[in-house]
């Protein structure tokens, strides 16, 4: 039951990852001029549910909260500042396209393209710099919790914080790989010059790449969830972060339905409104 | 209270003071743009289906911007569960995870599909199926705000749950949880309070325009409907939900109201306060006006019952913060009271057909659109009693001097 919810939680954060990159990947590509008069690059297009991405994250987070407790605790509270940080690049890009749209003028929309496209390469670069620091390993004590500076001297030794040279490089690594996600997504939605059938199989291929990376990723570490640098037995595992039988069994009672329904009408409103 | 903790608490309060004000707003919008599509649908003539289209396009407009910003103001919501409260989150995520992630997996994602539909879709889709997206809207935002009740209201109430020989607190019953009795009533209260809250923002900018001379004629639909709605909304919000709300409060933590209704000393017949400043140090009211005897009908439906003082209750239990507490309680139901009158009198003009001429009402009806979100003010100072409540849980079941409720970033 913990390793069904295990690989639930990954495959929603994963879908996440998948929705939401090509919305950071895309707009990075407005600092190419050429993308810039393609007409899909403008950060708010009116039929754009870039919102929607978004749900994956939270419907993501509070799976996990039910499911693995106590990982949620520990790993949230350890990551204060880049969480803290990470919401703070969440809130500029959200208001940034909706708020982008609502005066026409010269100095008005470019200071929120800007915000959104600053806001998302940092993310991309902190979404990354999480994943490094999840599989390396976090000093966890005896109580379950750890705190480590956000950085110290970037050099990874021992005393490494949460951002040093090895944790940065996987975090441009996300940058690049969610780049080229939106790039591909872009190209899928252009007309020309590529043909429709190759731009897709592009994209599906950058989506099932950034799957496997991340459940790669994910399986890597299993059992443990948080793998603890200071002594192994202080790990979080699948076992001991996991919530009550009760409640994970509970759960997929409404889990399935719930994301059953959530494609049913994703489906629906994606034929709607992108059929053409 | 040591320094993390005031910085923890006061984190906490102002993410959910300042997310709280949008999703109010857009559930009770919710309802009243459902309101005028179906007025639209149903109209007799062109020319009047075309106006209440047009009135809700409108609506829809300011909804999906304040549905944007309550969204990436809820998402530090979420994550600051665990970020500030830690410990709490470890013990009690198996409960209370479970209505979190209920509403971002069964309801957000219904509510944030339709509203793509309802705001973009009005061209693509036939009225009787933009129709029906602002009723999956306003089901979607209403099932979502039933989610997050729930896990305040076990907060407030824990219900369904035993603690595990690990010191983790389990689920054992989700009919329990999400059937909580005081998930019901706080639920029915909060959710009239955001058509409160829609229906004063529309009436006052109905007042505006109709004031102003401009868009006269979706100014006088727009105040019909806010005061149609919010008077109707203003009493239900008292009686039952407000009413029932108390007597839940005066059975399940009598605490709390003493330390709100500022009742130092058990007394029978308890009076009830209408203006008083609590010290706690000297314990009596400063400067009390009050009303003999109501406390006790409102609590036990009884003019000499008896209603327990703080006196009652160990130091311990009291709230951390009675002044904070007692002062946002009774300045809800001042409030209260003053948009109850307002809706009232603006009622009384509107069923004798002279609400458009009156210049009095529609200027105090924005005023009032202002006061109606500081109403809602109530429950940060819930906030501070969740850790006493919370704790007062576990103290009696672990014994008291278990250091549970320590937050802070690393569990200090």
């Amino acid at each position: 039951m913990e390793t069904l919810w295990f690989c639930l939680v990954a495959i929603m954060i994963a879908g996440y990852v998948v929705l939401d990159g090509f919305d950071i990947g895309r707009v990075l590509c407005i600092f190419s001029s050429r993308a810039r008069t393609l007409k899909n690059v403008p950060c708010s297009l009116p039929s754009d549910p870039s919102d929607g991405n978004e749900v994956w994250l939270l419907a993501g987070g509070g799976t996990l909260y039910f499911a693995f407790p106590a990982l949620y605790a520990s790993s949230f509270s350890g990551f204060y500042l880049p969480i803290m940080i990470v919401l703070w690049l969440l809130i500029v890009r959200g208001i940034s396209i909706e708020f982008r749209g609502h005066i026409a003028s010269p100095v008005w929309t470019p200071i929120w393209d800007a915000g959104f496209a600053g806001g998302s390469l940092l993310l991309a670069i902190f979404y990354g710099a999480a994943l490094g620091n999840v599989v390396r390993g976090v000093p966890l004590d005896a109580s379950g919790y750890f705190f480590l500076p956000l950085w110290t001297d970037f050099r990874a030794s021992s005393s490494a914080g949460i951002l040093d040279w090895y944790t940065i490089l996987t975090g441009v690594a996300a940058l690049l790989a969610l780049t080229m996600h939106g790039a591909l997504w872009i190209a899928m939605k252009t007309p020309a010059p590529m043909s429709g059938l190759s731009a897709l199989l592009a994209f599906l291929s950058s989506c099932a790449y950034l799957v496997g990376m991340l459940t790669s990723a994910a399986f890597g570490v299993y059992p443990l969830l948080l793998p603890a640098s200071t002594d192994p037995a202080l790990s979080l595992t699948v076992a001991n972060a996991a919530a009550g039988s009760y409640g994970l069994h509970i759960g997929l009672a409404w889990f399935i339905p719930g994301m059953l329904l959530s494609a049913a009408y994703a489906t629906f409103t994606y034929r709607r409104f992108f059929a053409d | 209270m040591n320094s993390a903790l005031a910085m923890d608490r006061l984190q906490f309060a102002f993410t959910v003071t300042f997310h709280y004000l949008f999703p109010q707003l857009t559930m009770g919008l919710a309802l009243l743009i459902f309101v005028l599509k179906t007025m639209s649908l149903r109209a007799a003539s062109e020319s009047l289906r075309e106006h209440y289209a047009g009135a809700a396009r409108f609506w829809i407009k300011i909804f999906a911007v304040n549905f944007v910003t309550g969204v990436v103001t809820g998402i530090p919501m979420e994550f600051q569960f665990s970020t500030n409260w830690a410990q709490f989150s470890r013990a009690a995520g198996g409960v209370i995870g479970q209505p979190l992630a209920l509403e971002g997996v069964d309801s957000f994602f219904l509510e944030s599909t339709f509203l793509g539909l309802v705001v973009y879709g009005e061209k693509r889709l036939t009225p009787r199926l933009h129709w029906f997206s602002s009723l999956a809207l306003f089901a979607g935002s209403w099932l979502s705000g039933y989610f997050i009740m729930v896990t305040d209201a076990w907060m407030q109430h824990p219900v369904g749950y035993r603690i595990a020989p690990n010191g983790m607190i389990e689920l054992t019953s989700i009919r329990d949880l999400l059937l909580n009795s005081w998930a019901l009533w706080q639920y029915m209260h909060n959710m009239i309070a955001a058509v409160v809250t829609g229906s004063f923002v529309v009436a006052a900018l109905g007042a505006f325009y109709v004031l102003s001379g401009r868009h006269q004629g979706y100014g006088r639909t727009f105040l019909r409907l806010g005061v149609v709605a919010g008077t109707i909304a203003m009493v239900l919000l008292i009686l039952p939900a407000g009413d029932r709300q108390g007597r839940m409060i005066t059975a399940y933590q009598p605490a709390t109201l003493a330390a709100m209704e500022g009742l130092f000393q058990t007394v029978q017949g308890a009076p009830i306060v209408l203006v008083g400043q609590p010290d706690t140090e000297k314990l009596p009211l400063d400067n009390p006006i009050t009303v003999p005897k109501v406390l006790s009908f409102l609590t036990c439906q009884r003019w000499t019952a008896e209603v327990k003082g703080l006196n009652e209750f160990p130091r311990d239990d009291w709230p951390d913060n009675i002044p904070l507490l007692y002062f946002s309680y009774q300045i809800m139901v001042g409030l209260g009271t003053i948009l109850l009158a307002v809706m009232a009198l603006a009622a009384i003009l509107l069923a004798r057909g002279r609400l458009d001429d009156s210049r009095a009402r529609p200027p105090a009806l924005a005023d009032i659109r202002r006061d109606a979100h500081r109403g809602r003010h109530f429950p940060p100072s819930l906030i501070g009693q969740r850790t006493v409540h919370t704790a007062r849980l576990h103290g009696s079941l672990h014994g008291a001097g278990d250091p549970v409720f320590v937050p802070g970033p690393a569990g200090d």
